[in-house]
C-alpha cells in the first residue's frame, strides 16, 4: 500500500480499471434484474487492476478472477474515477503486477457515481437476479439458508 | 402506518442479555439469541425473516471475503443495525438487500420501481442514509438518527 498515492498522468483517462465483485455486492434490483452494490465502491484506497498492465503482460481482463473464481469483474475507466475526485495510480504487487488504486474519499455521492458508471467485464452484461442467485446459492450466501454451501469468501 | 416497534411490543427482546462475545462464534450468532422472537410468527413482518438469513448467512464471511482485506462482520453492530430497521419500517415494508461493508459494517439497499434507498451501518461511525431516484435529479441523503421522519418517509415511497 503506497504512502503517496499521487495520481499517475502517465493512466490516460480511458484507461480500463477492473475491479472484482464478490457476489455480496450485488443487490436484489427491479424487475428481475441484479443492482451493483454502491459498497463495492466504499473504500477510499480502491483496489484495482490497470488493464494495460495486463494486456502487456498478455493477461485478458478475467485473468484478474483466477482466484476468485465465484466473482465478477466491473470495470472503470480512470476519466471517470478523476471526475469524480479521485486519483488513479499505480501499485504493482508481487503477485499482481497490474494492482493499482483509485484512492480518494468516496462519500455516497460519489460510490454512485462510480458504481453507475461501471460496466460489466466478467460477465459481458449484467446478469440476473436469478442468475445472482443461483451463485449465491452455491456459496451458501443466498440467505435461504442457515448454513451449508461453499466457502463464502468465494476463494 | 406507524413504525413497527410502536405496534408490537416484541422489538426489545431483540436486546440480547448477557451475550458474551468473547465466547460467542458466527454459529452462535445465528441462534435464537440474536432475533430472539417471542411473537406468534405470523405477527411477524414478513421482510424480518429475510434479512434474518441473509445475515446469519453474512456472518460466516471471514475476515478477507472479499480479497481486498474486508473484516468479518461485526456482530454488536449487525444486532443495533437491525434494532434501528425495525424502528423506522413498517409492517409491508419490502426486503431489503443485505450488504456487507469492508470495514465490517452493514448496508440495507432498496432498488425498486426506479427509487433506491441506502441505509449504512458502518464500524466506527454514525449510520446514515442516502435516497434518489433513476429518472430525475432528487436525491437526498443524512444521518438516521438526525432524520428519522424523512427515512420513514423514503421506506414508505418502496412499496
Amino acid at each position: 500500500m503506497p504512502d503517496d498515492h499521487f495520481d499517475d498522468p502517465s493512466i490516460p483517462d480511458h484507461e480500463r480499471l477492473f475491479r472484482r465483485i464478490h457476489l455480496v455486492h450485488v443487490a436484489e434490483g427491479s424487475e428481475g434484474r441484479s443492482a451493483l452494490s454502491s459498497a463495492a465502491f466504499r473504500d477510499k484506497e480502491l483496489s484495482v487492476n490497470l488493464e494495460s498492465v495486463m494486456r502487456q503482460a498478455g493477461k485478458p481482463p478475467d485473468y484478474a478472477l483466477r482466484n476468485h473464481p465465484h466473482d465478477f469483474l466491473a470495470g472503470i475507466t480512470a476519466g471517470v474515477c478523476r471526475a469524480n475526485g479521485q486519483r488513479v495510480g499505480p501499485d504493482p504487487l508481487p503477485d499482481e503486477p497490474a494492482h493499482g488504486y483509485v484512492f480518494g474519499d468516496k462519500p455516497k455521492r460519489i460510490r454512485r457515481a462510480l458504481r453507475d458508471a461501471a460496466s460489466w467485464i466478467v460477465p459481458a452484461q449484467a446478469p440476473s437476479w436469478e442468475e445472482v442467485l443461483l451463485r449465491k446459492r452455491e456459496l451458501g450466501i443466498a440467505g435461504e439458508e442457515d448454513g451449508g454451501g461453499l466457502d463464502p469468501s468465494g476463494s | 402506518m406507524a413504525a413497527y416497534t410502536e405496534t408490537l411490543p416484541w422489538t426489545s427482546s431483540l436486546i440480547r442479555p448477557a451475550y458474551d462475545l468473547g465466547e460467542s462464534d458466527t454459529t452462535a450468532f445465528t441462534d435464537p439469541d440474536v432475533v430472539r422472537l417471542n411473537a406468534d410468527a405470523s405477527t411477524q413482518p414478513p421482510w424480518l425473516e429475510p434479512v434474518r438469513r441473509a445475515i446469519t448467512a453474512l456472518v460466516r464471511l471471514p475476515q478477507n471475503w472479499d480479497g481486498y482485506g474486508a473484516a468479518p462482520l461485526d456482530e454488536q453492530l449487525v444486532q443495533d443495525a437491525l434494532r434501528m430497521l425495525l424502528g423506522l419500517m413498517e409492517y409491508d415494508t419490502p426486503a431489503p438487500s443485505v450488504v456487507p461493508l469492508g470495514d465490517g459494517g452493514i448496508q440495507f439497499e432498496w432498488h425498486r420501481h426506479g427509487k433506491n434507498l441506502e441505509i449504512e451501518f458502518p464500524a466506527g461511525g454514525s449510520p446514515s442514509f442516502y435516497y434518489y431516484e433513476d429518472d430525475s435529479d432528487r436525491e437526498s441523503e443524512g444521518l438516521v438518527e438526525g432524520d428519522y421522519d424523512e427515512l420513514r418517509a423514503y421506506i414508505s415511497h418502496l412499496r
